[in-house]
């Protein structure tokens, strides 16, 4: 019985001493105070408390205490069971967002191009007030040339969380209206506007004709004993479909391009530090009247869980689910049919897209937006089991909406609430209620837009319990 | 409480014994709210004497507190409970001063009561919140250890935290 005692890892005492009731050794309280120091607190306790602190930067703030907080804050084991468990207290339909609205028109003016920047006031990330200012990313600083001073400009190219995928050019080089910055987006950056962390991509060869631009993590992997390690590999992709060392034809007419089930994916593997080209196909489809990969600037690339999601064609014919890390071993990525429920096929004389892809908590939903007789029609459906061979739309809303003087354009869907969406009324971004119907208005389009299909570009950043960090290049 | 004790099964008492020989006469099932405690008497099932030599009386009878509030809260069984439970465990950490709330959590960790560790680290992480670093040390009477310029170095790597 007296291992019992020993176990316990003190003396070794069976009978009650005899002066049980006035015990001779109590510390006195200065003793006690000079004892109650937090530096003797186990490391397990540090830890615990650590992850009760309301946000990632509440615990950063933490780490320059002193040597010991920091060691624990700052360990991967911390960062990954901090973000774990509090991903699951704050599921993402209340992380906080911010929506950028990038204006392509006026990349070749004087005027900021980022007319709007949105956040709810109430769930601003870490506490505080998001900045996308991207003027810490380097050859930004103005550039004399000629006497004249030639601001680099920057552009974002695709958004994943709070991570973006950033471009910089010279001013000179959109002389051209509506080329847009994807027009040649050599020197690329992966950037965290909120750390402003960022990394230089290898420089890249130009595809003749780019379509649109991705970046996407791998899915998080979750585990209670490991925490959640977020992010370890990830991919940025140009989608095209003219390769970047095609050599033009003499006649103006004849660029080669990929044929209708092809397009160019150029692929930056992150393990490797390097890009490769390739030529994906998807299964052709029986659509006879098919115009091949959209050639239009500025598609818009939806990541979700290690996928990327655009509309294909013009008019859309389906929808692209490519999977840049395992898609290019097979050269072959899906193709979604479009729905068929209350889908408005179009005929080449209908205005260009009118259909958006988004993600509302983390759900591929596909809206389609346009004008009939007195009133507009707007339709919402939201894709099932989009992972699996055969994914199936689900309905969501089909509306009529008061036609108004004013153009109406769907911009954007909510990314954590189900029944708002983002429209452009005249020149004013207008929070849309569906279920209430009703508006806000929540911000404005300086200078009016003439074509907001292609002259706006709306990203997305979606903000996890802890920063994410710039991963760093393999050295070669 | 007393109603549904009325079975055969008569409560086991265990003397629990501190640091400074105060000893603790309490039943059973209050005193396996403690792991520790649990496992000796799953373990050892007839020893009724432990001894805690790393905990002092005083905090020992404050745990023993909390658990005999908790094992009795529990065997009343409505719904109501999780709700006095949350009530009693605000008023239980509500005037710990900082020498106290120490000794308790070291106890509470010590005799592995997972529960009142959680209360006792969450009220800690309340003192934490919306404190600036200066003050965080103040409280906790932290000397910070850095050498000259670490802490320069944490704050400007990490300085979208500190703006």
């Amino acid at each position: 019985m007296n291992d019992l005692l020993v176990e316990t890892g003190g003396i070794v005492s069976v009978q009650p001493l005899p002066d049980v009731k006035n015990p001779p050794r109590i510390l006195s309280e200065d003793d006690n105070l000079k004892l109650a120091k937090f530096d003797s607190v186990p490391d397990s306790i540090l830890f615990e408390l650590f992850l009760r602190l309301p946000n990632g930067r509440s615990a950063v703030q933490c780490s320059s205490v002193c040597k010991r907080w920091s060691s624990i804050i700052s360990s991967s084991a911390f960062i990954r069971t901090f973000i774990h468990i509090h991903d699951h207290i704050c599921p993402q339909s209340s992380r906080p967002f911010t929506l950028l609205f990038a204006r392509y028109d006026l990349y070749h003016s004087d005027d900021d191009p980022f007319c709007q920047v949105f956040s709810e006031k109430s769930k601003f990330p870490y506490g505080i007030m998001p900045s996308v200012h991207l003027n810490f990313l380097p050859h930004l600083r103005a550039k004399k040339k000629r006497k004249k001073i030639l601001p680099y400009r920057v552009a974002i190219l695709a958004s994943f969380n709070d991570l973006l995928l950033a471009t910089s050019f010279e001013h000179w080089l959109l002389g051209a209206r509506n080329l847009g910055p994807n027009f040649g987006a050599k020197r690329n950056y992966i950037c965290n506007p909120l750390t402003k962390q960022w990394l230089e991509l290898p420089e890249v060869s130009v595809l003749y004709i780019v379509s649109g631009y991705g970046l996407v993590c791998e899915p998080n992997s979750c585990s209670k004993q490991l925490g959640c390690t977020s992010n370890v590999r990830y991919r940025v992709v140009i989608i095209g479909r003219a390769h970047s060392n095609l050599i033009l034809g003499k006649t103006k007419y004849f660029i080669p391009q990929c044929r209708k089930n092809e397009f160019i994916a150029q692929v930056f593997c992150s393990e490797t530090g390097q890009w490769s080209e390739l030529v994906i196909s998807y299964p052709e489809t029986a659509i006879t009247r098919s115009w091949g990969t959209s050639n239009l600037n500025g598609l818009h690339i939806v990541a979700r869980n290690g996928i990327l999601y655009w509309l294909e064609g013009d008019p859309v014919k389906g929808i692209v689910a490519f999977d840049p890390f395992n898609d290019v071993y097979k050269r072959q990525c899906r193709l979604i049919s479009l729905p068929v429920v209350c889908f408005k096929t179009a005929s080449y004389l209908d205005d260009v897209r009118r259909e958006r892809l988004g993600l509302v908590n983390g759900q591929l939903r596909l809206s389609q937006f346009y004008e009939w007789s007195t009133y507009y029609v707007f339709t919402v459906w939201e894709l099932k089991n989009c992972d699996s061979e055969s994914p199936s739309w689900v309905l969501v809303y089909n509306l009529k909406l008061n036609y108004s003087k004013n153009r109406v354009f769907m911009l954007s869907f909510h990314p954590n609430n189900t029944d708002v969406v983002f429209l452009l009324c005249g020149n004013d971004i207008c929070l849309y209620d569906i279920s209430m119907n009703k508006y806000e208005k929540v911000g404005e389009c300086p200078n009016g837009v003439k074509f907001p299909e292609t002259d706006i570009s709306i990203d997305s950043l979606l903000y996890p319990s802890w920063p994410t960090p710039i991963p760093e290049l393999p050295c070669n | 409480m007393s109603s549904s004790s009325t079975t055969t099964t008569t409560t086991r008492l265990l003397m629990l014994k501190a640091s400074d020989g105060v000893t603790f006469e309490v039943e059973e099932a209050v005193a396996t709210k403690l792991g520790a405690i649990n496992n000796m008497v799953e373990e050892e099932g007839s020893e009724d004497l432990i001894c805690l030599p790393n905990v002092n009386g005083k905090f020992l009878g404050m745990v023993l507190e909390w658990c005999k509030k908790h094992a009795n809260n529990n065997t009343n069984s409505d719904k109501g409970n999780d709700e006095v439970n949350k009530w009693w465990d605000k008023e239980f950490v509500m005037d710990l001063d900082q020498n106290t709330l120490y000794h308790l959590l070291m106890a509470a960790d010590y005799l592995s009561g997972t529960e009142l560790v959680d209360l006792l680290t969450e009220k800690v992480a309340s003192m934490i919140r919306g404190k600036k670093v200066e003050e965080i040390r103040e409280t906790f009477k932290i000397k910070s250890d850095f050498l000259p310029g670490q802490e320069e170095e944490i704050r400007k790597k990490n300085s979208w935290a500190f703006e």
